[in-house]
C-alpha cells in the first residue's frame, strides 16, 4: 500500500509532469487561459494516462517489444478518441473550446512517456497509482497556472468576477507570450521552494 | 528476425487495432444520438428561441422529426428537421429551416407556425453570408422580420405582402423565399409533421 501511494504521490511534487519534466508543454500553455478548460482538458488527460497504462501494463509480457511504441500509440489514440466522443456528447461547451487540443492529446509526450518510462515495466496496481498521480499532478498544475493567468489577466475565476469591475486586466497573460512568462515564473518558484526544502533537511 | 517473430507481430498489431476498432464504433454508436442532439441544440437553438413567440413547455429540439424534403441528383432523399414546441402535450408550433438566395449566397431562415391558426408565428435568420453592415441590417431590424408574424401561411411572402427593407432588396428577398419554402413544405407535409 505504502508503495502505491509513493507512487501516487511522486506525480504531485516530486516529480509533477510539466514543471519538473517540463513534459505536455504544448496544451500546458495552450488550454490555460481559463481555468475550466484547463480542469476539462486535464481529466480527459487523467482517464487517457489511467487507460494507458493500466492496459500497457497488464499486456507488458505479450507486447513484443520492436512494435511496443505502435501498440502504446494505438491504445492511446483510441482512449483520446472516446474523450473526444464523450466530450462532444455530454460536455459539449467544453468541447468547443478544447477543440483540436483533444485529439493532440495523443501526441502528449506525458502519456506515451508514462507507458514507457513506468508501466512497461512495473505491476499493474503500482502503473494505476502511477498513471492517476501523474494525470492529478498534471491537471493540478494546469489549474494553476490557468487560475493565475485568468485571475491576473481578466479578473475572473472560472467565468465568476473575482476583482472589482474596474479591473481593465493584463491582457499579455492571457495571450500564448503570457503562458511562458507565467510558466516560467512558476517554474522558478517551484524550484525556490524546493531548494528550500532542501536546505531545510540537509540542516537537520 | 525469424518469421515465426514476424508473424507474430503481424498478428499482434492486427488483433489490437482490431479489438479497439470495434470498441470505438460501439462507443460511436451509443454517443451518436447524444451528439446528434447536442449540435443541434448549440447551433439551432438561439434561431428557434427567437422564432418561437408563442409559450412552450418542452425541448422542441428532442420532440424534433425527420422529414423527407425532396431528393437531391443521385436521389438520395434530403431529410429536414422539424422541431415541435409544445404545451401541456399540445403542440403549440412547429418550426423548420427553408432557405433562400441572398445577396452574398445561400440564406436559412427558420420558421415557426402555429398550425391551428396557420399563421407565422416568428422566423430567424440562421445561416447567411450577406453583407455585414448593409444585408445584415435587414435581419436585424424588427420592424422588417416582425412583418412575417401573424401572416397567413397560405400567403403569397413575395411581391407586395412584405416591405422589403430599404438598401437590403436582395437580402429581404431572400428570407421572403426562405420564409415561402418552409411554409410550402408545412403546408404540404402538414399531415406528416403533426
Amino acid at each position: 500500500m505504502s508503495t502505491m501511494w509513493q507512487e501516487f504521490s511522486k506525480g504531485l511534487w516530486k516529480e509533477v509532469p510539466p514543471f519538473r519534466f517540463v513534459l505536455g508543454l504544448c496544451p500546458t500553455l495552450a488550454v490555460t487561459g481559463k481555468v475550466s478548460s484547463a480542469l476539462g482538458l486535464g481529466c480527459g488527460v487523467i482517464f487517457v494516462l489511467m487507460v494507458s497504462n493500466t492496459l500497457i501494463s497488464i499486456f507488458k509480457n505479450q507486447i513484443p517489444g520492436k512494435i511496443r511504441v505502435p501498440v502504446f500509440i494505438v491504445i492511446i489514440a483510441s482512449a483520446v478518441t472516446i474523450v473526444e466522443l464523450m466530450m462532444e456528447a455530454y460536455f459539449y461547451t467544453l468541447f468547443e473550446v478544447l477543440g483540436i487540443w483533444i485529439p493532440l492529446i495523443v501526441v502528449n509526450c506525458l502519456i506515451l512517456g508514462r507507458g514507457e518510462a513506468f508501466a512497461r515495466k512495473n505491476p499493474v496496481h503500482l502503473s494505476v497509482a502511477d498513471g492517476l498521480g501523474m494525470g492529478v499532478g498534471f491537471t493540478i498544475s494546469l489549474s494553476v497556472l490557468a487560475s493565475f493567468r485568468e485571475i491576473i489577466g481578466s479578473g475572473t475565476w472560472f467565468g465568476l468576477s473575482l476583482l472589482p469591475a474596474s479591473y481593465i486586466g493584463f491582457e499579455l497573460l492571457q495571450s500564448p507570450p503570457g503562458a511562458f512568462i507565467c510558466l516560467g515564473l512558476l517554474l522558478a518558484l517551484i524550484n525556490l521552494i524546493s531548494s528550500k526544502m532542501e536546505d531545510k533537511k540537509q540542516g537537520c | 528476425m525469424s518469421l515465426k517473430e514476424f508473424l507474430r507481430m503481424v498478428l499482434i498489431l492486427t488483433l489490437v487495432t482490431g479489438i479497439w476498432g470495434g470498441l470505438l464504433s460501439l462507443v460511436k454508436i451509443a454517443t451518436q444520438d447524444q451528439i446528434e442532439y447536442q449540435r443541434i441544440k448549440n447551433i439551432k437553438a438561439p434561431a428557434l428561441e427567437k422564432a418561437i413567440n408563442v409559450e412552450y413547455t418542452n425541448d422542441p429540439v428532442k420532440a424534433r422529426k425527420k422529414i423527407k424534403v425532396g431528393t437531391d441528383e443521385s436521389g438520395n432523399p434530403i431529410r429536414r428537421n422539424v422541431f415541435i414546441a409544445k404545451r401541456k402535450g399540445r403542440v403549440v408550433a412547429v418550426a423548420l429551416e427553408g432557405y433562400g438566395t441572398g445577396y452574398g449566397g445561400r440564406l436559412g431562415v427558420m420558421v415557426a407556425i402555429r398550425p391551428e391558426k396557420r399563421i407565422v408565428d416568428g422566423i430567424a435568420v440562421t445561416i447567411y453570408s450577406e453583407t455585414p453592415g448593409v444585408g445584415t441590417k435587414a435581419m436585424k431590424s424588427e420592424s422588417f422580420m416582425g412583418q412575417f408574424s401573424g401572416k397567413r401561411i397560405s400567403a403569397n411572402f413575395g411581391g407586395n405582402r412584405i416591405d422589403a427593407y430599404s438598401g437590403a432588396t436582395y437580402t429581404s428577398e431572400g428570407i421572403m423565399e426562405a420564409v415561402e419554402k418552409a411554409t410550402q413544405i408545412f403546408s404540404q407535409q402538414r399531415e406528416k409533421i403533426l
